[in-house]
């Protein structure tokens, strides 16, 4: 089993976790990114996440099929939220299971690195001082 | 050089930048590379080219890449999702 999905509302990490019982895996990692109250010695007061949506699937969905052929592992999910996120909100959330420790490690890390390097996902994030914002990666202040 | 009208597609920073998210765009221009420079003379978007992506019809593709009436193009800024 693999899956990449974008959802505009909460994760439900309970639901997500199920879907891993298998009685073939003796381990499942996990992933979540949160949201969180600075970068660059700024205070961040909320995040607004964007996508191209079409695009991101078929990269998204490449990205799991990587994991699944590269590591010897069971199933993958990957959830990436979209719209506004508040300070500890969950941004991301990957899921994977193998039979073993260290395949389910590894490529849990491959997942959330290659979904933050190729994936066109995009973070707005709004600065408490001077009600400033800016895309990161981008680097060009946009409000 | 044909006459060809695309569908131009932005997102995150192109997208406040140029103030639209998509654009019925008319051009000459045969490569996505031509057309990234002759929108930038347009829009001046600030971001060097080996930080942005093509691509066409939900795909990345090549900056060499041709493209034909009715293609869907998008130029992918540096993402940042996680």
């Amino acid at each position: 089993m693999h899956h990449f999905e974008l959802v505009d509302y909460e994760i439900d990490r309970q639901s997500l976790v199920e879907k891993f019982s298998d009685p073939a895996c003796g381990a499942f990692v996990s992933f979540e990114g949160w949201v969180r109250n600075h970068h660059d010695n700024r205070q961040v007061s909320h995040l607004f996440y964007e996508a191209y949506p079409e695009l991101a699937l078929n990269e998204g969905l490449s990205v799991m099929q990587q994991a699944l052929a590269n590591y010897n592992i069971n199933s993958a999910i990957c959830i990436h939220r979209l719209g506004s996120l508040q300070i500890g909100d969950m941004a991301v959330w990957v899921g994977v299971n193998a039979a073993h420790r260290d395949a389910a490690f590894q490529a849990c890390r491959f997942v959330i690195d290659d979904i933050k390097a190729r994936v066109p996902i995009w973070k707005k994030e709004f600065y408490q001082d001077a009600n400033s914002a800016q895309w990161i990666g981008s680097e060009v202040n946009s409000l | 050089m044909s006459q060809k009208v695309v569908c131009l597609k932005y997102f995150s920073r192109f997208a406040e930048l140029t103030g639209k998210t998509t654009e019925e765009y008319s051009t000459r221009v045969s490569s996505v590379e031509e057309l990234w420079y002759e929108l930038d003379k347009q829009y001046s978007f600030g971001q060097p080219i080996s930080t942005v992506r093509p691509a066409i019809n939900h795909q990345f593709c090549d900056w060499q890449s041709s493209i034909n009436d009715g293609d869907l193009i998008g130029f992918i800024p540096p993402v940042s999702g996680g």
